[in-house]
């Protein structure tokens, strides 16, 4: 029987850091992954701040909100735009087609808000548009 | 022995998957909002605790009703509310330094012109716009005159981001980014370490850049006449207003902003008024404000040239740069 008064061994303190290491790679995996792993380039739909639709930038297509919201936004060849719109001002139609990461068509008057979202093609990691 | 050795493991596995836990999860989930306020899209990160989030939300939320004058209220109403009248004093302390350019009670002209706000704006008549340009006044201390409207829209945002600033110090936030589209505040240092990156908008399209600002936290506000403005005639008007003829400035310059070290007093409500007023000027005065070690600049010109003394901008790949200090 060895001294065991002792209250951490050299064995124990192995074990120890050997769990500590597995817990921690544990945990960093899956944060680190998600980084890597590709995400297809979205636009995120708002009106009034809240999402309305999620639409992939890798195929074309029209979304059509105009009886609720009275837009219509087009994808093509991995840009959306405004399509049509019942605002009047027609900044949002005037703003054309965006792709870059973070860029936006805002329509005031509808209170609708088109971003870009996950473009790893033009990530230029901005924290701010200024517009 | 062989039950203390399990204890033993048992402890120090809960001791690393704190360990672990808390090293990861140092910078949260910074909270995020969106809304249409102050008339545009406006987007906070707060990466801080919810209390402080919230603070910055429903404070914004309060600046925008006390400031607007879409509730049909009468000028001597809102400068009686405790914002209005700091709002109104501080716009005519600038004046005393910088001149008339701007000018908050030029609410009857903005809604003659009706550029942001309706639907059909059209070219008033020289009349109309003589009545409008009657009902202002170029002092704090004048009576009001028959049909006075006040108009904060060339500095509310930056009031906001002031107050903003303020709250998020209050509440001990790590970092966060308050975009009013137009004016920012960049506050407090990135869980990364890494410096903020603002983008400026290319002035011609309204998509795409004409180049990036990498800054330390700060105020920073651009003022164009691209985004907002009508055609009549095969001719632009733009949504600022000239406070002299009170017809839109026609201003040689595309783009202008204006950056403020975040420590700045009233850095938000002075970045805001003074990229509308360089804008307004023009290049003629140029050279003046790009000397001025008080702010820095970055104006693009009508033939998409770029004067800056700021030293953190980068202009993308096809812009000249014709003056960097």
């Amino acid at each position: 029987m060895q001294d065991d008064r002792e209250l951490f061994k050299l064995k124990d303190i192995i074990i120890i850091l050997l769990i500590a290491a597995v817990v921690t790679a544990g945990l960093l995996v899956p944060e680190l992954t998600a980084k890597e792993a590709k995400i297809p380039a979205e636009a995120v739909i708002k009106f009034e701040g809240l999402l309305v639709e999620r639409v992939s930038l890798e195929k074309d297509g029209v979304y059509e909100f105009y009886e609720l919201y009275g837009m219509k936004f087009t994808v093509e060849n991995g840009e959306i735009y405004v399509s049509e719109s019942n605002c009047g001002d027609m900044t949002c139609m005037r703003t054309g087609k965006i792709s870059r990461n973070g860029e936006a068509i805002i329509c005031v008057p509808n209170k609708a808000a088109v971003i870009i979202e996950n473009s790893t093609d033009y990530d230029d990691n901005l924290d701010v548009i200024l517009r | 022995m062989r039950r203390n050795k399990i204890l033993k493991i048992t402890a120090a596995a809960c001791a690393a998957l704190t360990l672990g836990s808390c090293s990861l999860s140092y910078a949260g989930k910074p909270h995020t909002y969106n809304d249409f306020l102050f008339d545009t899209y406006v987007n906070y990160t707060v990466g801080g605790s919810e209390d402080v989030f919230n603070d910055v939300v429903n404070g914004l939320y309060n600046i925008e009703e006390d400031l607007s004058r879409y509730y049909n209220d009468k000028p001597e109403y809102i400068i009686r509310r405790d914002i209005g009248s700091v709002c109104y004093e501080k716009a005519f302390a600038l004046n005393e330094i910088y001149g008339d350019d701007i000018n908050v009670t030029c609410g009857a002209l903005t809604d003659l012109w009706g550029i942001s706000t309706n639907y059909d704006p059209r070219v008033p008549d020289d009349e109309d716009i003589q009545a409008a340009l009657d009902t202002m006044i170029n002092s704090p201390d004048e009576d009001f005159p028959e049909g006075m409207e006040l108009d904060f829209g060339a500095v509310s945002k930056g009031y906001a981001c002031d107050e903003a600033f303020k709250l998020l110090k209050e509440g001990g936030a790590e970092y966060a980014v308050v975009d009013l589209s137009s004016t920012t505040l960049l506050y407090g240092e990135k869980p990364d370490g890494s410096r903020f990156r603002a983008a400026v908008t290319d002035p011609f399209s309204g998509v795409g850049y004409a180049g990036i600002i990498e800054t330390d936290a700060a105020f920073i506000s651009t003022s164009g006449g691209y985004e907002r403005y009508f055609e009549a005639d095969g001719k632009r008007y733009c949504h600022i207003l000239d406070m002299k003829t009170g017809r839109p400035v026609e201003t040689d310059l595309s783009s202008v902003t204006v950056i403020l070290p975040a420590d700045a007093e009233d850095g938000g409500f002075k970045s805001d008024y003074l990229s509308t007023l360089i804008f307004i000027q023009g290049t003629e005065s140029l050279s003046k404000w790009l000397a001025d070690e008080d702010f820095q600049v970055i104006a693009i010109d009508a033939d998409g040239k770029i004067y800056t003394d700021c030293g953190g901008f980068t202009a993308e790949k096809g812009w000249e740069v014709a003056y960097a200090g």
